[in-house]
């Protein structure tokens, strides 16, 4: 795929940062086992490291035989944005302003940036699959949900 | 004899424990939920599971498990309908099925080629139980004096397994399962006390939840996805599926794809770490090579469908031999349900044939009976399962976020938790953009910790004298393997090509 060689330096600089990460870890006198924390977390950015350069050496191959890269698949940025900022929202007004209102407002007006165009339904559903998610939740699982503005 | 007979008895107690009326209850749900998402594109059953992990709180374990492997057995099966009817596949697993399977509907033979499938399901279904069966209780008996070299091994075997079996994106996957592996390591060491990978920050002291991992990386990720790239065009989707029933030529010409893809699948799905997307691609390519009329495939052979379904779900029945007799998952899916057991503090394993035989036994029992109801169930009721394909996306979709958020908030009633899983799925859609694949990911997280906790066991076991991973026998050759595994497709890879090259000049 393209830019599978600035991924390779992406990886390559990530697993460095979780090498020097590894290093800060604090390693006290007292560990009586052999392997002290710092260890394993190294071992992984080793592998890392590796995987990136086998990732870089794998596309300069590839370039080297004039292998056609293939494109990154579309992306519709907007629906995924407004798709994520919603999303984000909603965990935020989750507790304040209460699972029920918050859960039939996200279902609605997620549904319309999916594509969706029929109002009264959509508005009845999410009333509706809110309120038995709820009874699930509450009633058989016995999970509390904010009450918020209710 | 005395084993056989010993496994009878406690197959027969199985039985009992699966056909309480409360845990039929959760049988059938599991089934009939788990062809439902099989039936929607772009809903699994790793992320169903993932998504039910929640309950496992108001829920007892031998209920939950029987839900599972009826999620995972019936998702093999309602897979089958999309990819046949609307040549999309509903699991990735299914993919190959669309191949001759969308060709043998448009050409209408829909009905044969569902019937084999379903018919190829149970097949491979009922050999693949047999096989978790055997293989569990001989694996767990020898896995009894496995100590922690060998567990390691075993572990670094899955991993190196799941890379090396990735074909072309084996670098990408590699770095996947580090990132698991990495991720897996944050918060505080269990063994020392100090924090690792924090940044200071006090809610990350208890590390990144496996829950929240798997919901952020199968089910957010998903969505976002879809979000991303909603294809407008719809597909044809067949309606009209004609007779069920499958003329004796097609009878002959399944018969042996069924029993060639059961046994494939269910070793395939044995080997920690490959699953039913490998099964069925191999599977494809096994029936087209022994074919007689190899030509056909990709027009409508039926061989291109039983073979490949069979195979599917037969390593469905493998992956959970690793899960059950050794507590190493054998597929994403697997190691979603390794993550309900964790949060059970059960640690699958001889221990466990031993010490909670109607945990493991009921479940046998219930995969037996679930294969028998998905028969049944898949048959008679596909105009049902079609009209399901009409359930509109954007609600679902949503559902499914509201779900993971909830699902989230139920266990650790923090906002917190739902921020890292947003951070997680918008991270891995970003990746999966890229071409990085996320089951491996998930499996990573899983087994990081464990991974970690054996090796340094067997160190503490060997003093600090790190040849105990070369002198034991056993662990010796799993590790050869492992490496074996590793290198072997990269070395053969460089081996065509170069037999390629010569054969151009």
């Amino acid at each position: 795929m393209k830019h599978d060689f600035t991924l390779a330096g992406i990886i390559i600089v990530f697993a460095g940062a979780y090498i020097a990460g590894a290093f800060m870890i604090n390693e006290t006198k007292t560990t009586f086992s052999a392997i002290g924390p710092r260890v394993f977390p190294i071992l992984i950015g080793i592998g890392m490291l590796l995987s990136g350069v086998w990732l870089g050496w794998q596309t300069w191959l590839k370039r080297a035989s004039g292998h056609k890269f293939a494109d990154l698949e579309e992306i519709d940025w907007k629906t995924w944005g407004a798709t994520a900022l919603v999303f984000l929202v909603y965990i935020f007004i989750f507790e304040p302003v209460g699972y029920l209102i918050s859960t039939a407002l996200f279902l609605f007006i997620e549904a319309r940036i999916l594509g969706s165009r029929a109002w009264l339904r959509d508005a009845l559903v999410s009333v509706v699959v809110s309120v038995a998610i709820y009874y699930f939740f509450n009633g058989l699982l016995k999970v509390g949900l904010p009450k918020g503005l209710l | 004899m005395d084993a056989l007979a010993q496994m009878f008895a406690n197959l027969s107690m199985g039985f009992g424990v699966a056909l309480t009326p409360w845990h039929l209850l959760a049988g059938v749900l599991g089934v009939v939920v788990g062809t439902a998402i099989g039936v929607l594109p772009g809903i699994g059953p790793a992320m169903t599971i993932a998504l039910l992990l929640p309950i496992t709180f108001g829920v007892k374990p031998v209920t939950a498990f029987i839900l599972f492997g009826g999620i995972y057995y019936g998702a093999m099966y309602g897979g089958s309908t999309t990819s046949i009817l609307v040549n999309t596949p509903g699991e990735t697993a299914s993919v190959v099925t669309t191949l001759d399977g969308y060709k043998m509907a448009k050409k209408g033979r829909g009905g044969a080629a569902l019937a084999t499938a379903a018919i190829g399901s149970f097949v491979a279904g009922t050999i693949a139980t047999l096989g978790l069966m055997l293989l569990g209780t001989q694996l767990s008996e020898i896995a009894l004096s496995f100590g922690p070299p060998e567990y390691f091994a075993i572990m670094l075997f899955a991993l190196t397994v799941v890379t090396g079996l990735s074909g072309d994106s084996a670098p990408k996957t590699a770095f996947a399962t580090m990132l698991g592996l990495g991720i897996s390591m944050m918060g505080m060491d269990l063994q020392t006390g100090q924090p690792r990978y924090t940044f200071g920050i006090v809610e990350l002291l208890g590390g990144i939840d496996v829950v929240t991992a798997a919901i952020g990386l199968f089910a957010i990720c998903e969505v976002f996805w879809n979000a991303a790239t909603f294809k407008r065009i719809q597909e044809e989707v067949i309606k009209t599926v004609g007779t069920l029933m499958m003329t004796r030529d097609e009878w002959k010409r399944s018969i042996f794809p069924w029993f060639r893809g059961s046994c494939l699948g269910f070793v395939i799905g044995v080997l920690p770490g490959a699953g039913a997307t490998v099964a069925t691609f191999l599977s494809y390519v096994m029936e087209k090579r022994l074919s007689k009329t190899p030509e056909e495939f990709g027009t409508g052979a039926i061989e291109g469908v039983a073979g490949p379904e069979a195979a599917n779900n037969a390593s469905c029945g493998g992956a959970m031999v690793p899960l059950l007799a050794l507590g190493i998952p054998g597929s994403g899916t697997t190691a979603v349900m390794l993550a309900a057991f964790q949060m059970y503090g059960l640690r699958p394993g001889p221990l466990m044939f031993s010490q909670q035989p109607d945990l493991i036994w009921g479940l046998i029992a219930s995969l037996y009976i679930g294969n028998v109801l998905l028969l049944v169930l898949n048959l008679p009721l596909i105009g049902l399962w079609v009209k399901m394909l009409e359930t509109p996306k954007p609600l679902l979709f949503s559902s499914i976020l509201v779900f993971s958020a909830l699902g989230i908030y139920g266990l650790s009633g923090s906002l917190a938790e739902m921020l890292a899983l947003f951070v997680l799925g918008g991270m891995a859609f970003f990746m999966r953009r890229h071409g990085f694949p996320m089951a491996p990911v998930v499996l990573g997280v899983v087994l990081g910790p464990m991974i970690e906790q054996e090796f340094r066991r067997a160190l503490v076991m060997s003093v600090g004298d790190p040849s105990v991973f070369f002198t034991r026998p056993i662990c010796l050759t799993i590790l050869l393997f492992a490496v074996l595994s590793l290198l072997g497709p990269v070395i053969a890879q460089m081996w065509i090509a170069r037999r390629e090259k010569t054969a151009a000049k």
